[in-house]
């Protein structure tokens, strides 16, 4: 394997995970996440000389991620409603709760617009700095702390979530 | 609760991707998935440039066969990849200049690069191992013509139609197969990591950029039989040469290296500012082009000079050039938007962006009137005259690979 390629398969290596997380979080389906992360693992990897020596490279392939995901989301799975829980393959521990708070998360996030789930993503979970949030969503850093403040607000106040976050909070 | 307790509770919720298979074919399929899409996006622009090489080379003559016998209308023939999750991947469009209505759908199971006969009878689309020849009188494909060099990259087309050269991205070959018998040569060994092609105008020549040796390789198209390696430095990408065919200037990270083709001795190194991964040359030779960062630098061919950068707001990753001259288009298909924007030649000025949608790829008309900017689920046609759209074309096949034109 060239150079080239082989630097692109440690970032994938060690990053796959993490991106197919946060795709999860976007999508609230781990095959959805997959499809997501190899779209945007595969729309990167040629560009992935320059990627490497503009900016940090995750921050491009994430960048790749939210825009794929955005336009997914806006052809394809607009006004998708939660649907009855299909778990996945279960983890080991308390089974019954585990899907259970993953499906809540899914609902709850489900009721949040794109970009409100975007920022929370890319703020939160991937704990980015506010101008760079902006600057990846397009809009102004005003626009990413009220889309933010909404966002939490709303899933605090979710019924579905409340007895998740109350262990989460103690 | 603050955001790390946020993190922790949406990490716990979630829970652990599913783990059905192991990691490690899971990781394998991942791969060859990865690299069968990418390889496909991989010499998109690469494809470009070279076409507009061969475009500058075509048009360069005032009284070339295409010029003498030019049906009214023409096809633009663009390869999309497919929705995520469809059940059939690769669909090749056909869209009729005449009416901007797309013709009915070619499925091909696969997507890849695109290059079209100078006659515009042929296709040949890299898909895999393999290289499709799609009929352009029936919109038919033929019998794939197995290459055997592994997977394939980018494909170019000889200016006089007879041998398509397609690298073979993990062997460090190109694979001259032939138009008329449809069947490939011997590999030619070229550098690591083959990057851009660029035939002379008279079509003898074919040079190939191999950005991990840092070489670049002449290749004689009438004997398929390799020069002595040009050393250059490491990743250079792209590469474009001049209509009189004397010069090829091949584009690197911040330097362009200007290559006689008459002692095959790369020139002085010219630097320019940001990347420089695209280039373009004006049909009457005067200008090349240089795409890469935030602005288009033009360098004169006379002196090898470097001009003012030209502002285009988005990093140029694909050329396209009026037959006039006139004008060239920059696409930068990777941003959140998706625009093309129209540079005049005449003042090295940028237009008015033109927005597109995801994934742009374009490709002009051979009369010149028209851009045909392919991009997410759609086409537009963009007049070169007043660089407004028109109305957009809807081909939902999720997103484009590359895009030809029949003369």
């Amino acid at each position: 394997m060239d150079a080239e390629a082989h630097d692109f398969a440690q970032f994938v290596e060690a990053r796959e995970g993490a991106l197919r997380r946060t795709a999860w979080l976007l999508t609230g389906d781990w095959g959805l996440a997959e499809d997501l992360v190899q779209t945007a693992l595969a729309r990167s990897w040629p560009r992935w000389e320059r990627i490497k020596r503009r900016d940090d490279p995750e921050v491009y392939v994430r960048r790749v991620i939210i825009n794929t995901w955005t336009t997914w989301s806006r052809r394809r799975w607009r006004g998708e409603k939660a649907s009855p829980a299909v778990p996945e393959v279960p983890a080991a521990g308390d089974v019954a709760t585990d899907v259970a708070m993953r499906v809540a998360l899914r609902d709850a996030l489900r009721t949040l617009t794109g970009r409100q789930r975007a920022v929370l993503v890319l703020r939160v979970y991937d704990g980015l700095p506010e101008a760079q949030v902006a600057d990846m969503l397009n809009c102004s850093v005003g626009t990413v702390k009220s889309a933010m403040s909404r966002a939490l607000a709303r899933l605090r106040d979710d019924p579905r979530l409340a007895e998740f976050l109350e262990r989460e909070a103690r | 609760m603050d955001n790390r307790q946020w993190r922790e509770f949406l990490d716990a919720a979630m829970g652990a991707p599913p783990g059905r298979v192991t990691v490690a074919a899971v990781r394998r399929r991942l791969v060859r998935r990865r690299v069968r899409e990418a390889a496909g996006v991989l010499a998109v622009v690469v494809v470009a440039v070279a076409g507009v090489t061969a475009a500058v080379g075509a048009f360069g003559g005032a009284s070339g066969p295409a010029a003498r016998n030019r049906p009214a209308a023409s096809t633009v023939y663009v390869d999309y990849q497919s929705p995520p999750r469809a059940r059939f991947a690769g669909t090749v469009i056909p869209i009729s200049t005449a009416t901007n209505t797309p013709g009915k759908p070619i499925r091909l199971g696969t997507f890849g690069l695109m290059a079209i006969t100078p006659d515009g009878k042929t296709i040949y689309l890299t898909a895999g191992d393999e290289i499709i020849p799609i009929s352009t009188a029936t919109n038919t494909p033929g019998k794939p013509i197995l290459v055997g060099n592994g997977r394939t990259g980018d494909i170019a087309m000889d200016p006089n139609g007879k041998t398509a050269y397609v690298h073979g991205i993990l062997t460090d070959t190109v694979i001259p197969i032939s138009t008329a018998t449809n069947r490939p040569g011997n590999p030619i060994r070229v550098g690591s990591l083959p990057a851009g092609m660029a035939f002379t105008p008279d079509g003898k020549t074919v040079y190939v950029v191999s950005s991990g040796s840092g070489t670049v390789t002449s290749i004689s198209t009438a004997t398929n039989t390799a020069g002595k390696p040009i050393r250059i430095g490491r990743n250079f990408h792209a590469i474009a040469i001049t209509p009189d065919g004397k010069t090829a200037y091949v584009g690197g990270l911040g330097t362009v290296v200007p290559i006689s083709t008459a002692t095959n001795r790369p020139g002085k190194p010219i630097r320019v500012s940001g990347g420089a991964v695209d280039i373009a040359i004006t049909p009457d030779g005067k200008t090349a082009y240089i795409g890469g960062g935030d602005t288009v630098i033009p360098i004169s061919t006379a002196t090898n000079r470097a001009g003012r950068p030209i502002r285009v707001g988005i990093p140029a990753e694909e050329f396209a050039i009026t037959r006039d001259g006139a004008t060239v288009y920059v696409a930068n298909g990777e941003g959140p938007i998706g625009t093309v924007v129209p540079i005049s030649t005449a003042t090295n000025t940028a237009g008015k962006p033109i927005r597109i949608g995801v994934a742009v790829t374009i490709a002009i008309t051979p009369d010149g009137k028209t851009l045909y900017a392919a991009a997410q689920n759609k086409v537009v046609p963009i007049s070169t005259a007043t660089n407004t759209p028109g109305k957009t074309i809807p081909a939902r096949y999720g997103f484009p690979v590359g895009i030809v034109i029949t003369p």
